[in-house]
């Protein structure tokens, strides 16, 4: 890693295998504190928001440390960055105390359109301009380690002229930031493109992976959904295994957000996730010992 | 770049909604050539579907009985909206992520302005809008509500005329056509058949508070009265004798009950936190 990002990255605490908070399953999820070593939060479910929301808000950072996943930077859109919500997720930030803030490689809103949803930009060189200058705004204003999320697309953007590895690695360069892996969308592309997931995560620069998410997805007739609402499947697994063989992480979560389990099986996907990451860090000591002379 | 990929994120937004919400699909001729033989049409499909179904399940999160009064034709109501809602929030303010509530804050005049044939199925329909975006918009206010029970149930009327009331600032007052507490009531009853509610016209006048303890929305049915006693506290800085001067110049009772009636008028709005608490007025 030729930037300056590994520097960063060796002064971010290592948090464990946390869980992204959610309204529904709260009070569980304060309950298991003990089991749950951080939490995700979305800035977007707080900002602006008071009442019980802003309590729960306030019950998660007394209880584990927690990191922000935003929704809304909008970071591959045309239209300018919304500084209102910068200042607001700058503030937000802060009061978590959070190591780390993330965001999505994709666009949001058009204008004063807001589109509920994470949509593809074209994998360009153009696109790489585009976004790292964003990018860097963003970290200059918020001044904390910002991680930029692959995410998952459905159809390939009119203009693009790379792969996306090309395009995740050149912007990761160019932006100088640390890479949120969501395993599960590597997952679900491959299986949408028709490309292999391990031979993909091989182009990644995997060192500047500082968190990993784990999810489901839904697999219909021609077409896999991130849905985040079923359990982590197999090959999924599989694929964090490789990646920990690979890659030191600071923190893996669990994102679940449509059909909730009973909360015990939320809780046993994480201890799978545990298992694995005790697996992973296991062979890597052994590894070691074996190198030394 | 930005102007190009301004242009094609334009053409893709307008192809998924036109798609999502107007059910048009997109004609390949009439794609510029930039983009011919590089969309997937059928790809395309998906993030309409997609759109449509977030934006439905927004909607559906904020309007949950209005959904459920609308039965069949909720779908195509939502989506005729979700189709103007780009012209509704131009200049204005935007729904986003965080400010969610604003994506259903110009339903209720989108109704009144585009849905006449419904709102004459439902006349009640236009109300119960009205009802459940002021409900959403309160369970999430940020404004900050200092709380402090009433312990003076006695007061003399010198305390009365140097005390000021602290109206709850999480309030809405409602004037509705249609009692839609009771509308919510039949609405909510899972043995109703599954036809319109039968209700007939009646003015109510709702206090919707948000309790600064457990932060749960109540709605309370005031009479006018009332509703003008609440207003006028909120909107001056008026002593609670001042209120009962008010509520004199619209009641006939003797002064003696007036100030009695009003003194237990008071107590019920601090029990419900329409009033979450007094304070002394300056120079008192």
């Amino acid at each position: 890693m030729s930037s300056s990002f590994d520097k960063v990255k060796s002064t971010l605490p290592y948090l464990g295998v946390g869980l992204g908070l959610r309204r529904e399953v709260a009070a569980e999820t304060f309950e298991a504190g003990h089991v749950i070593d951080f939490l995700e939060v979305i800035p977007e479910q707080y900002l602006c928001k008071g009442g019980d929301t802003r309590e729960r808000l306030n019950k998660a950072r007394a209880s584990m440390p927690l990191v922000v996943h935003g929704l809304n930077l909008s970071l591959g859109g045309a239209s300018p960055l919304d500084q209102e919500y910068i200042t607001r997720l700058k503030t937000f930030v802060q009061f978590t105390d959070a190591p780390w803030f993330s965001d999505h490689v994709a666009f949001a809103s058009l204008g004063d359109l807001y589109l509920h949803e994470l949509l593809p930009v074209p994998f360009c060189k153009e696109t790489i301009e585009h976004m790292s200058r964003r990018i860097k705004m963003v970290k200059e204003q918020i001044e904390k380690p910002f991680l930029i999320e692959n995410t998952t697309y459905y159809m390939s953007m009119p203009g693009s002229d790379m792969t996306e590895p090309q395009f995740l690695t050149e912007l990761l360069e160019e932006a100088d930031c640390g890479l949120l892996l969501d395993v599960n969308n590597v997952y679900v592309n491959s299986v949408n493109h028709g490309f292999d997931p391990f031979l993909f995560l091989d182009q990644l620069p995997l060192e500047r992976v500082v968190q990993i998410h784990m999810a489901g997805h839904l697999a219909k007739e021609d077409i896999v959904l991130d849905t985040h609402g079923a359990p982590i499947a197999d090959p999924v697994f599989d694929l964090l295994r490789y990646v920990l063989s690979k890659a030191t992480v600071c923190g893996i979560t669990l994102e679940r957000d449509q059909n909730l389990p009973p909360f015990d099986e939320i809780l046993a996907e994480l201890s799978a996730i545990k298992i694995i990451t005790a697996e992973a860090k296991q062979a890597k000591t052994s590894l070691e010992l074996e190198k030394r002379p | 770049m930005s102007d190009r990929l301004h242009d094609l994120e334009k053409l893709l937004v307008e192809l998924w909604f036109d798609q999502a919400f107007a059910g048009k699909a997109p004609d390949i001729d009439d794609l510029p050539d930039y983009a011919r033989g590089q969309i997937d049409l059928r790809r395309l499909a998906v993030y309409s579907n997609v759109l449509r179904e977030n934006h439905l399940q927004v909607l559906q999160g904020i309007f949950p009985r209005t959904r459920k009064l609308a039965g069949q034709e909720w779908e195509s109501l939502a989506r005729a909206y979700c189709l103007a809602l780009p012209q509704l929030t131009r200049n204005n303010r935007r729904p986003d992520h965080f400010r969610m509530n604003n994506t259903g804050a110009y339903f209720h005049a989108y109704f009144l302005a585009n849905q006449k044939a419904l709102a004459e199925k439902y006349p009640f329909m236009s109300d119960l809008i009205q009802f459940e975006i002021v409900q959403a918009e309160l369970a999430e206010s940020d404004q900050e509500v200092s709380y402090s029970i009433e312990n003076d149930s006695a007061p003399t009327v010198r305390a009365l005329a140097r005390r000021q009331p602290l109206v709850n600032p999480v309030l809405r007052l409602l004037h509705c056509r249609y009692d839609i507490p009771a509308l919510i009531d039949i609405l909510d009853d899972e043995s109703r058949p599954q036809t319109a509610p039968a209700l007939e016209p009646r003015q109510v006048v709702l206090v919707a508070a948000r309790n600064p303890l457990n932060y749960r929305v109540r709605v309370v049915e005031v009479n006018d009265l009332t509703a003008l006693l609440v207003q006028t506290a909120r909107d001056s800085n008026c002593s609670y004798l001042d209120l009962v001067a008010v509520a004199s110049e619209h009641c006939a009772l003797a002064k003696d009950e007036l100030t009695k009636h009003c003194l237990t008028l008071f107590a019920d709005l601090h029990e419900h936190h329409v009033f979450v608490g007094s304070k002394e007025l300056i120079g008192s």
